[in-house]
């Protein structure tokens, strides 16, 4: 709903409609009108998730009860996101620099993955170790993200042609664009915060 | 408990295997030595050449985070060297920590250049 709203206004208040539509007619021509439809539909697909997702991720912060914590993760992001913005600049100053950036980033995914996947087993341990799961909502659990992956991965499969992007880096990324790990986390929080 | 562990890491390995397969499937054919360091290409000479008279040779670089193997699907230069009777060579930039950008620009520039001559002789 909130992204049913937003987009249109955002698109008028900007004067950025005929842009995003000679943007919309380029795609058509490079991909191909099924591809350039489901490209659409991913997008404002994926709008949606990520309000959801902006919605949601967060709870497992506020759940704990920890003011510090709330306010530790704001102050943390709000340096990330200068420091990023530094960084950034810095990259963009240098061919070479964005050369090696470029090149680092499916070895940052494979990083991210890794500690997402630690991350996960993690919590999932923790969870099952205090009772919050069972076996059985745990397996379930993982068979949910698994289908979810694999259906974001498909869909960039089929938009993205094998000859332009590598299969194991559309993997890396459907595995960090669909939430777990805070998600799990948010049981474990409320749990520690009604025992405080 | 290890089961649902089993099952989270499915879509990674999968993408390992995806990446073996990659590898296997775009590996090159041929490797120098330049300027120290191992450099690897993809050689297309067409079946019909006569090797016994000089033939042109073109040697196609492929864009930023490509490879030979894409380089050689998207340009098509093979179809054309079947016909016209030339040979093409795509190299492979290096890549990694200490040993090149991924692309090709920077102070590895020169050091390609020279990579690219030793091939063609």
């Amino acid at each position: 709903m909130i992204v049913a709203v937003a987009v249109p206004v955002a698109l008028l208040w900007s004067d950025a409609t005929e842009p995003i539509f000679n943007i919309a007619r380029n795609v058509d021509d490079a991909l191909g009108r099924p591809r350039a439809i489901i490209l659409g539909f991913l997008i404002l697909a994926g709008l949606v998730g990520s309000t959801w997702k902006q919605l949601v991720q967060g709870l497992y912060i506020a759940m704990s009860g920890h003011d510090w914590a709330v306010k530790g993760i704001a102050f943390t992001t709000l340096v990330a996101v200068t420091f990023g913005f530094l960084v950034v600049g810095w990259i963009l100053d240098s061919r070479y620099r964005i050369a090696l950036a470029l090149n680092a980033i499916p070895w940052l995914m494979a990083a991210f993955v890794a500690l997402k996947l630690v991350l996960a087993m993690r919590v999932m341990q923790r969870g099952a170790a205090r009772g919050l799961f069972t076996r059985r909502q745990l397996i379930i659990g993982a068979i949910a993200w698994d289908v979810c992956v694999l259906a974001v991965y498909g869909v960039l499969a089929l938009i993205l042609p094998e000859i332009l992007v590598r299969r194991h880096y559309l993997l890396l990324v459907a595995m960090l664009v669909v939430p777990f790990v805070r998600l799990a986390a948010a049981p474990l929080a409320v749990a520690r915060n009604r025992h405080r | 408990m290890k089961t649902a562990l089993l099952i989270l890491t499915l879509p990674a390995v999968l993408a390992l295997t995806e990446a073996v397969s990659f590898h296997a499937k775009n590996r090159s054919n041929g490797t120098i030595v330049s300027s120290g360091e191992r450099r690897e290409y993809l050689l297309h000479v067409p079946g019909n050449l006569d090797r016994r008279k000089p033939a042109a040779l073109v040697i196609s670089l492929h864009g930023a985070g490509g490879w030979p193997v894409m380089q050689r699907d998207l340009s098509r230069w093979n179809e054309l060297a079947d016909r016209e009777g030339f040979i093409v060579v795509y190299p492979q930039v290096e890549t990694g920590p200490g040993r090149g950008s991924g692309t090709w620009v920077g102070s590895a520039t020169r050091v390609h250049r020279g990579s690219h001559r030793q091939i063609a002789r």
